[in-house]
């Protein structure tokens, strides 16, 4: 008798004390688990907070130094005799990431070059092989090259602002290419005509093959600070694009 | 007969926790890398979430700074073999959006690209890419799932300390025993 009730009583305290056991391996888990999502959250929640100081988009409304429109295609931003530091921007007008540097970056470069602390050259170009984007871009640097000197910068950030998807065939028409131009404030007859019979195309055509062979730039956008080539994670940050040139600046 | 089977799955239950920590491991030195190449460009980052035009643009951008911090810290949780099912199942959870991004892509004919390039056939090229990723991603999709199931594994935080809590109730089993069984020659009183 007393055997078999304490066999029964061994019995139901093996099992309380594997019950307890589980609830207790239960918890742990699961505190653990939650202790590893925390982590994770707050991993988390200090990358947005470096994000929020990224996302300021560099947007410059002041007075532009003189532009000038070179031989080659190239057009030039820089104040009065401020010869170095040169940065070159290889750029495609229909190029997705290009408007995300010109979105982040452009205003930075704009307002370097006005301070006189950095000329600024200008590439716009074609990179595109395939269509349409290779139209698209063709038609969009083509018109560029008819804007004058003094609204060319605004036109070109116009551009920016309203291209159109990569895959859209006839995207940058060449009436919302002038009716660009126009917003911009170059409402000559000369300018429409210029943008209407794509004039300039053969140009843009020359100058493309002669960065994509001779200058070996790979792909868009491309930015060489005096000659070097600078990281897209440069390009991209206006404060650090900011740091290099200060760096070749104060060098020169 | 039964004697082997019992071997077989024997040798299989030894040899789990190895396996885990192999898939662990490697979990969390792809994720990680991924996350670490993220972090050097995160204006890049939220440019290729954006490129997949899933989300709106803020939340695309927000995704996109966030993702790599994700990546980072599930890798660490992964490697240190903290709360591994939770890490587990959260990378198997990423895994699973990448992938349904990668086929969205594809069906709407999208190229994402990380710069805007030249050169012939870049569309075709694109394309390519696809399929690769997605046989990737699904082959870490599997490890994650493996890892989820069977978190148990050699040298992981986890293991450490459910060793210690359980060091401690073996003498208490010993203690409640003696309560129990007096004398251990008696059989019968």
């Amino acid at each position: 008798m007393s055997k078999s009730s304490r066999t029964a009583a061994r019995n139901r305290l093996r099992e309380e004390r594997a019950r307890q056991a589980r609830r207790a391996r239960q918890i742990r888990q699961l505190t653990i688990s939650l202790a590893g999502v925390a982590v994770v959250a707050i991993v988390v929640t200090i990358g947005l907070v470096v994000a929020s100081r990224d996302t300021e988009k560099s947007e410059y409304t002041g007075s532009l130094p003189p532009v000038s429109k070179e031989s080659d295609g190239s057009v030039v931003l820089a104040a009065a005799g401020v010869t170095g530091p040169v940065l070159d921007v290889f750029e495609d007008f229909q190029c997705p990431i290009c408007k995300e540097f010109e979105e982040r970056s452009g205003g930075a470069i704009q307002r370097l070059a006005a301070e006189g602390r950095v000329k600024v050259v200008y590439h716009p170009f074609v990179v595109f092989a395939q269509e349409p984007m290779r139209s698209n871009s063709l038609r969009a640097a083509t018109a560029a090259r008819c804007a004058p000197e003094d609204r060319w910068v605004d036109y070109h950030d116009r551009l920016y602002a309203a291209q159109p998807p990569e895959q859209r065939s006839g995207g940058f028409s060449v009436e919302q290419l002038v009716e660009l131009g126009e917003q911009a404030g170059i409402g000559s007859r000369a300018f429409a005509s210029c943008v209407r019979e794509q004039r300039e195309a053969p140009g843009v055509v020359r100058q493309s093959q002669r960065i994509i062979g001779r200058e070996n730039v790979p792909g868009t956008p491309t930015l060489r600070l005096n000659g070097r080539t600078l990281e897209s994670d440069v390009a991209l940050a206006p404060e650090r694009l900011r740091e290099e040139i200060g760096k070749a600046d104060s060098s020169s | 007969m039964a004697a082997v089977e019992v071997r077989r799955s024997g040798r299989l239950a030894l040899a789990q926790p190895w396996l885990t920590l192999g898939a662990r491991v490697l979990l969390a030195g792809v994720i990680g890398y991924a996350g670490y190449a993220k972090v050097q460009n995160l204006p890049l980052s939220a440019f290729a979430v954006k490129a997949y035009q899933l989300l709106p643009e803020r939340i695309a951008e927000l995704a996109g700074y966030g993702l790599p911090f994700l990546e980072l810290g599930v890798a660490g949780l992964l490697l240190l073999g903290f709360g591994t099912r939770a890490a587990a199942v959260i990378v198997a959870g990423l895994l699973v959006i990448f992938i349904g991004g990668i086929v969205s892509v594809w069906a709407r004919g999208l190229s994402i690209d990380c710069g805007c390039f030249g050169g012939g056939g870049a569309v075709a090229a694109g394309q390519t890419r696809y399929l690769e990723e997605i046989l990737r991603d699904a082959g870490l999709l599997a490890l994650a799932a493996a890892v989820a199931i069977w978190p148990r594994a050699k040298f992981s935080v986890d293991s450490l300390v459910e060793v210690d809590l359980e060091a401690a109730e073996p003498s208490t089993e010993a203690a409640t025993e003696a309560v129990a069984e007096p004398s251990t020659g008696e059989r019968q009183s």
